[in-house]
Formats: C-alpha cells, sequence, structure tokens
C-alpha cells in the first residue's frame, strides 16, 4: 500500500458513490429506517425508565394534619418523624405554602381560584425516605408507626404502582433486551441485503478489477469506505427524523398536557446516546459490508 | 515464454475439457490458438492468466511455476500479462481513461506518471481522442482498442487475447490485427484464440490446434487447412 493508494481508493469510492446514487440511497433510506425505528423504541424506553426513576426519587411519605393540630403536637411529631431510622429529611409546608404551591401548579388556571375565601388545603410533613429503603414494605411499616400519632389526618404515599416500579423496570429490561436483539438482526438482515444487491449489480466490475491484478483487499476497500459513508449518512438522517418526531412529542405535550410538565418529561438523546447511534449506523454498514463482501467473495 | 506440460481441466467431474495439453511458446512469438468453438480455447487461456485451476499438468509463465501460486501472487503475475476478451470487459461507469489508469493506478505509480503512460498507449491504439468519453458511448472497435490499451499499458511480456475480433467486421479486424502485430514487433509474446480462418489465412503465424480438447497440431501449416 503507498499513499498513491490512498488518493486512488477515496477517488474511487467517489466514483462508485456517484455512479451508483440510487442504489445509495435506497442502502442509506434503509438503514436510516431501521435506525428510526429502533431509535424510536430506544428513545420511548430510556424516557420511560428515565420518568420511573424520577419518581422513584420523588417518593416521600405525606402526613397531612389536623387543622386544630397544636404547636406542642407539631412538634413532638416532627421530633417523631425525625427518629425514624428510614426518614431522610422531614419539611413542614404550612396551609398557607400548599395553597400557595397549588396556584403555582396551575400556572395561567390559577385565576379558578381567585374567588377562594377560605383554604381548603391541610399543613402537611413532607418525609423523604433513605436510598435504599424505598421499597412498599418499608414505607407501610413507618406509615403504621404514624398513624398512630396524634394530629396526623391522613398519610399518603403515591400509588401502589409506584412502589412496585423496581418489578416494573425489570420487566421493562427484559423486554428491551428481547426486542433490541430482535430488532438488530432484522436491521442486519435488510442492510446485508441491500448492500449485497448493490455489490450484484458490480459483480462485473469486481470481476474486471480481479482480471487487471487487484488484490482482494484493495478491490474490497471502496466498498467497505462506501459501506460506512451509507452507514455515517443513514445515522444523521435517522437522527434528524427522530429529532423532528420528538419534537412535534414534546409540543404536543406541552400544549395538551402542560400541567403534565413536572411528572412526565420527554428528553431528546444525550451526547453519549448520539455519539453511540451514530457509531451503530457506521456499524450496520460495516457489518452488512462484511457479510455481503463475504458473499461476494465466496461466489 | 509459455510452457505447458501435460495439463488436465474438467469442470463436471466427469468430462475432462483439456487432456495432456502440451505446448511450449518461445519468446517473442505470435501463435494463434485455434479450433471448434467448444474445443477448450478459452479454458486453455483462463489456466494460463489463472481465473481456472488445473486438475493436474504444469504452466510455466516467464520461468515461474503458476500451478503453485497463491492469490495474491496470482495478482500480481497478472500484472504483467495483458488479457484481451471478446466481450472488452470495460467498467461502464469509468472513462477511457480511468479504465486504462485502472492498471496503473493499482501498481501505485504517481498520477502524472499515469497520464503520461495511458496518453502514450491510447496514442498507440489511435483512441487518444476519445480519453474523457464512456466505453458505451464508443463503437464496438474502438472499445477495444481500449481494452488493448489497458492490457498494453503496463508493458506486458505477454498478452493473451480470447477472440478478440469476434464481434467486429473485416475492417476493423485488420487495423486491431495490426496493432496486435506492432506490440510483437517490439517483442511481446502473444497468444490470441480465434476460430475465424480469414484471420489465419490473412496474417499468417504459428497455429496450436486443439479439438476435443487434445491438441491436434502445433505449427505453420494451419493456413493449408
Ligand atoms: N464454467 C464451466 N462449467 C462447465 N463447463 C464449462 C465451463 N466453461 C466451459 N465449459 C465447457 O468446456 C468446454 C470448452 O469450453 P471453452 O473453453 O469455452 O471452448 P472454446 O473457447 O474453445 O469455445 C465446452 O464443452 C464448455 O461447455
Ligand atoms: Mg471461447
Amino acid at each position: 500500500m503507498k499513499a498513491n493508494h490512498i488518493f486512488y481508493l477515496l477517488r474511487a469510492t467517489y466514483q462508485n458513490i456517484r455512479q451508483h446514487l440510487v442504489i445509495n440511497l435506497i442502502s442509506i433510506l434503509t438503514i436510516a429506517f431501521s435506525l428510526v425505528v429502533f431509535g424510536a423504541y430506544f428513545f420511548g424506553y430510556l424516557n420511560l425508565q428515565q420518568t420511573l426513576s424520577r419518581w422513584r426519587a420523588d417518593i416521600q411519605v405525606i402526613a397531612y394534619l389536623k387543622d386544630d393540630i397544636s404547636r406542642r403536637q407539631l412538634q413532638q411529631l416532627e421530633t417523631f418523624c425525625r427518629r425514624q431510622p428510614e426518614v431522610a429529611k422531614v419539611v413542614y409546608v404550612s396551609k398557607k405554602e400548599a395553597l400557595q404551591r397549588f396556584r403555582e401548579s396551575l400556572g395561567q388556571g390559577s385565576r379558578l381560584l381567585e374567588g377562594l375565601e377560605d383554604n381548603p388545603l391541610p399543613a402537611s410533613l413532607e418525609i423523604n425516605l433513605r436510598e435504599g429503603v424505598r421499597e412498599l414494605p418499608v414505607i407501610e411499616k413507618l406509615t403504621a408507626r404514624l398513624a398512630a400519632r396524634p394530629g396526623v389526618e391522613e398519610l399518603q404515599y403515591g400509588q401502589q404502582w409506584i412502589a412496585k416500579f423496581y418489578s416494573v423496570l425489570n420487566l421493562l429490561n427484559i423486554f428491551a433486551l428481547g426486542i433490541t436483539g430482535f430488532l438488530f438482526f432484522v436491521t442486519v438482515f435488510i442492510v446485508s441485503n441491500t448492500i449485497k444487491l448493490s455489490f450484484y449489480s458490480r459483480r462485473e466490475t469486481v470481476d474486471i478489477m480481479e482480471l487487471v491484478g487487484a488484490t482482494r483487499s484493495y478491490i474490497a476497500v471502496p466498498y467497505l469506505l462506501e459501506s460506512l459513508f451509507q452507514g455515517a449518512v443513514a445515522s444523521l438522517v435517522a437522527l434528524g427524523i427522530l429529532y423532528s418526531l420528538y419534537f412535534s412529542l414534546a409540543q404536543w405535550l406541552q400544549e395538551r398536557f402542560y400541567f403534565l410538565q413536572g411528572v412526565v418529561a420527554v428528553r431528546f438523546f444525550p451526547p453519549l446516546v448520539l455519539a453511540a447511534f451514530i457509531l451503530l449506523g457506521v456499524g450496520l454498514g460495516l457489518l452488512g459490508f462484511l457479510v455481503s463482501f463475504r458473499w461476494l467473495r465466496g461466489s | 515464454m509459455i510452457k505447458v506440460f501435460h495439463l488436465y481441466k474438467n469442470y463436471l467431474p466427469t468430462v475432462m475439457v483439456l487432456q495432456d495439453v502440451t505446448f511450449a511458446v518461445a519468446p517473442g512469438e505470435f501463435v494463434y490458438l485455434t479450433g471448434p468453438s467448444g474445443a477448450g480455447k478459452t479454458t486453455l487461456l483462463k489456466l494460463l492468466f489463472a481465473a481456472e485451476r488445473p486438475k493436474s499438468g504444469q504452466i510455466l509463465l516467464a520461468g515461474r511455476n503458476l500451478t503453485t501460486f497463491s492469490r495474491r501472487q496470482i495478482a500480481h503475475l497478472r500484472r504483467t500479462i495483458g488479457v484481451v476478451f471478446q466481450d472488452f470487459k470495460l467498467i461502464p461507469y469509468r472513462t477511457v481513461f480511468d479504465n486504462v489508469a485502472l492498471v496503473l493506478e493499482i501498481l501505485g505509480l504517481p498520477r502524472n506518471e499515469i497520464k503520461k503512460r495511458v496518453w502514450k498507449v491510447l496514442k498507440l491504439v489511435g483512441i487518444e481522442q476519445k480519453l474523457y468519453r464512456y466505453p458505451l458511448e464508443l463503437s464496438g472497435g474502438e472499445q477495444q482498442r481500449v481494452a488493448i490499451a489497458r492490457a498494453l499499458v503496463n508493458n506486458p511480456q505477454i498478452i493473451l487475447a480470447d477472440e478478440p475480433t469476434g464481434n467486429l467486421d473485416f475492417e476493423i479486424t485488420t487495423e486491431i490485427m495490426n496493432i496486435f502485430n506492432y506490440v510483437n514487433s517490439q517483442g511481446t509474446t502473444i497468444m490470441l484464440a480465434t476460430h475465424n480462418r480469414m484471420l489465419l489465412e490473412k496474417f499468417r503465424k504459428k497455429v496450436l490446434t486443439i479439438h476435443q480438447g487434445r491438441v491436434e497440431e502445433f505449427s505453420w501449416t494451419a493456413a493449408a487447412e
């Protein structure tokens, strides 16, 4: 391999792509389509997982207090809470603060509250739990102890299914693995067939190059570069499509479900995932190349 | 230059396409390879540039035993042999220049030298005005000139041509033969397969005749047949 070769091989790659624009376009779109399907699925998975773990961090026990609780009772209750081994933090939210928060959470809708004379919201203690004890049995034991204390009106610790997210998450992970494997094989199959198709049309060129004394690896290089190029372009196209899908989804959520803002937040891929995604595209190109070139050599 | 000993070749297990073929071509000779269609001419040439492997027997090109060559050695061998086909075998989406330059690109020569040498050889075969045309824009005779230029561009010691004028009319055949004759006069060994009797009569050479895979005759007397 000489320095001149690099130039000739790059030029051959460029010529190949230019001369087979349609086939390249088909390959790129095929890879991009697979990547979009895979990416959309992964996007959903990632966001669901993120939302679940955010909810998990939010799990807290809220003790709503009776309106007639005395100062001493309140102090005793707070101290009692702090002493419990499961408890990380206790925050007192007064009736006034509760109303204020409610106003904020309503945003524009807060005008509805203007005619309100009495404050209907109770004061509360927000009890955050230590890492590792945010599980249903632990929470149930704690709330049983708290319920017996004077001044406590009601205890709330989120719906049970939030506490069950461990099993949900596990199920999700197994499911994700299965789907990922399946999508991967389908994608590789489609991609290698597309590339096979494009090689088929160039079979003659490959034969001619062999006849004039090109080695197999020399012949392979432009096809390899072309496949990598296709993979890279396809992953960029796929990211473009995914981003516009994400953008419309985020906008739709914002318009229709603005009140869910703190609860459900969709996010696009973080930089690391973006890089991995492009790498995946290039890898698909490479894999398609390997499968089809082996096929070409064999026959 | 070309020495073949007891060569056997079959494609199917039971049908021997070449049987006990033995002959020698001296450096600088111009030899016709002839025989009826299906006699095994193409097969013999394919064995000579290692597109096929023999069942048994030996092939020596310029003193080197080709039957033991690795794939890589075969690639290198082909850079020293020029091969011309009836159907030209040009890459349709490369220009005339690029088709011929391909051979020298594989050798890794600098661009400037490639330009010089390609131009020179295209001039030799008389097609230098069509440098940037594509093969399918050319006539059959012109395409064959390009193919010959590609075969010549690396100054091969041996040229193997399989019915190079099979698709061309007589006038163009004569022009193509003049090119081969010129190249031969410069010292290149040529083996040219044909079953065109007119050709054998007009340009008299030594003739290797094969029939049903066996050497029938190897002499100067073919034209008298
Ligand atoms: N790839 C192949 N597979 C099987 N048989 C073949 C193949 N190539 C050639 N043959 C057979 O070998 C014989 C010689 O063919 P060929 O060398 O092409 O003859 P020629 O060039 O003299 O016309 C023919 O009978 C042909 O059918
Ligand atoms: Mg033939």
